[in-house]
């Protein structure tokens, strides 16, 4: 694959890491989200095979899907009335640039060691999204943010994973767990939206 | 047939029957502790090498089952551990005839009970990390039912668990790379640091435990201590496979002495903090992680018998999370709270229900003539030979139970208004059960060797792991 499009992969990682991050906006979280899918995809394209990458990214775009029914079906309004305050915004950039900061850092001049080569750019892309999954789930308590914080992290860590184990069976079964967590992520969406309005 | 076949894909078959029941709450609850404890038995009584014959033709239950080129293995020797998981889920279930739960619960528990018992036998065992998550999901609506509020404790539980996920996973990877592997292979290291990072996560170890105070003063009793209960349980078995499995791992330096310090450092801390608690939803909480570093504690003094200790404390553990469990749901549904300042001068009117949570605190905390004394006196006892220091540890962390227990009943029977006469508004539906646990919880303290050694042969299904008494 030529380089500019893992390049521009990585560019994509990064920008929607920082809009799901920085504002808090279901729709554009989400959207966000779908483009992580996409990029990582693209990126771990290099040394997986193209079916198990299809099966990732077909169910990584059907979690965005569920939660997105899920938040047009309660009329879903984010904290402040989906207003960020300014100092917010500016702590949040900071956290990402951090991140990626110590995440460009330790991959290029650390480096770690397994007995499975793997591609430096997946490398970055996969500890950046962990890391940044990581910060989603620090700062915030809603379900919704939770649950696309801990689909961010599982989406760095699985498309690392993916390198390292190929057997299809894991492949399956980490599926399921994918579209468990959404599933419960949705149930805990409907009970807030019934707990507010009884 | 097969044994996995028993006690894995059949109790989910139950599971469907039990489904279409559930509208039936009483009938479901008991049909659930009816199947659990039927199996629960099979498992204990099961013959070797079993072979069923009729006329000329035999049937023999083989201990393998091949699944998409993966085994799932119940031997012999694991019959003693799955029939505990089930008889746990038997009690659970029949207790929870006795609440107003999720209608859900016996016909979850059992999926939940053979996924751990898949968990346990699976091979290659990074499946059982997958076992685990899914059991986690599952356990959320019935943890947090759709008619009450989302807690901060169940979010935690659910994040912790979910982080701790990839740690087992990698580390199961890098642990059947590591099998082959040379010993300065970085294979180990990544192995051994996945899994204590996994663990430490998994089993609320401190730091990492602050869900778990959380989620008992939010969550129904009667469901967090089913899962409290199983979960800990099984995950110190888990972690009991890895080092039956890998030499290295159970031969690294200093890991007995990191066991008994985390052990130490839980019961200590879990002991202190339990002492300012004014919910007791929360004390019971700190009461499981005190447990969890009891076993660690067992795990580290392994070379002392530490093992024998573990395997014999799960049944006091059980006797006692039951009966916590029980007094504290029914106080739960009668007040609605479990803080102390909700809560009246409970011996005047329920005396039944205060003392057996009392007798339940004084029993998991290791009292005289109740079911955790003679383990836990066993384990004071070695605990002191590699070091006194850790000795007084564990006694200032088993001391905060005490007075914690101890600022309960003067809770319970201080009143401000002057009440002369004690009645007893239990109905005896409560008194019943209350009593026949608090009888089993004395006769286990009185005459331990009649039931605790049997727990011993759970260890048989780890026969590389040393256990030098």
């Amino acid at each position: 694959m030529p380089d500019f499009v893992l390049q521009i992969a990585l560019v994509l990682i990064l920008s929607s890491s920082v809009i799901s991050t920085v504002i808090h906006n279901w729709k554009l979280t989400l959207i966000a989200l779908a483009i992580q899918y996409l990029a990582m995809s693209i990126i771990i394209s290099t040394s997986v095979p193209i079916s198990v990458v299809v099966i990732k990214l077909l169910v990584g775009w059907m979690c965005c899907s569920v939660l997105g029914i899920s938040c047009f079906s309660i009329k879903f309004k984010d904290g402040h009335g989906g207003k960020t305050i300014f100092s917010s915004i500016m702590f949040r950039i900071l956290v990402v640039a951090l991140v990626a900061t110590i995440v460009g850092f330790t991959i290029t001049n650390v480096g770690l060691a397994f007995s499975v080569s793997v591609p430096s750019a997946t490398l970055l892309a996969a500890s950046f999204l962990i890391l940044i999954g990581l910060v989603q789930l620090a700062l915030t308590m809603e379900p919704l943010y939770l649950i696309t914080g801990l689909l961010t992290a599982f989406w760095g860590f699985e498309s690392f994973y993916s390198i390292l184990e190929v057997s299809s069976l894991v492949v399956g079964l980490l599926a399921i767990v994918n579209m468990g967590l959404v599933l419960v992520g949705s149930y805990l969406l409907i009970k807030e939206k019934a707990d507010n309005n009884p | 047939m097969s044994s996995p076949l028993i006690w894995i894909f059949l109790p989910i078959l139950f599971s469907v029957a039990l489904f279409l029941t559930k509208s039936k709450r009483l009938l479901c609850g008991i049909l659930g502790t009816f199947f659990s404890l039927v199996l629960a038995v099979a498992a204990t009584y099961f013959p070797k090498d079993f072979i069923l014959g009729f006329g000329s033709n035999s049937l023999e239950v083989k201990d393998i089952m091949v699944i998409l080129g993966r085994t799932l293995t119940i031997t012999y020797d694991n019959l003693t551990l799955v029939s505990l998981i089930f008889y746990i889920n038997g009690f659970w279930n029949m207790g929870s005839c006795w609440f107003k739960t999720s209608k859900f619960f016996p016909a979850m528990s059992m999926v939940i009970t053979p996924l751990l018992v898949a968990a346990l036998a699976v091979e290659p065992f990074l499946y059982a990390a997958l076992f685990i998550e899914i059991i986690i999901l599952i356990s959320i609506p019935l943890l947090s039912p759709a008619n009450e509020k989302t807690t901060k404790g169940i979010l935690r539980y659910l994040v912790f668990h979910f982080l701790a996920f990839p740690f087992i996973l990698f580390a199961g990877w890098a642990l059947s790379g590591a099998e082959t592997a040379p010993a300065n292979s970085p294979l180990i290291n990544q192995a051994t640091i996945s899994l204590i990072i996994g663990f430490l996560l998994l089993l609320a170890i401190i730091p990492f435990h602050s869900w778990l105070p959380l989620l008992t003063e939010s969550a129904h009793p009667w469901m967090s201590s089913y899962f409290l209960i199983l979960l800990p349980s099984s995950l110190l078995l888990f972690m009991l496979t890895f080092l039956d499995r890998y030499a290295w791992l159970r031969s690294l330096e200093g890991l007995y002495p990191l066991f008994r310090f985390i052990g130490t450092s839980m019961i200590a801390l879990g002991g202190a903090l339990v002492l300012f608690q004014k919910n007791l939803g929360k004390a019971f909480g700190y009461a499981l992680i005190i447990e969890t570093g009891f076993s660690l504690l067992c795990f580290g003094l392994n070379e002392l018998g530490g093992m024998y200790y573990f395997s014999m404390l799960l049944l006091p553990r059980m006797i006692g999370y039951w009966l916590w469990a029980f007094c504290l749901g029914k106080i739960k549904d009668e007040y609605g709270s479990l803080e102390f300042s909700n809560l009246p001068a409970l011996m005047h009117e329920k005396p039944f229900l205060s003392g057996g949570l009392i007798i339940a605190q004084l029993s998991i905390a290791g009292i005289p003539m109740l079911a955790g004394f003679p383990v836990k006196r066993m384990i004071w006892f070695i605990a002191a030979q590699p070091d006194l220091v850790n000795a007084l540890w564990i006694f200032l962390g088993t001391m905060g139970i005490y007075i914690f227990t101890f600022k309960v009943m003067v809770h319970m029977i201080k009143s401000e208004d002057a009440i002369t006469d004690w009645k007893v508004t239990e109905n005896l539906g409560v008194i019943i059960p209350i009593l026949l646990v608090v009888g089993l919880t004395i006769f286990t303290g009185i005459f331990p060797h009649l039931l605790l050694p049997r727990f011993t042969r759970i260890l048989d299904a780890f026969p590389r792991f040393p256990i030098t008494p």
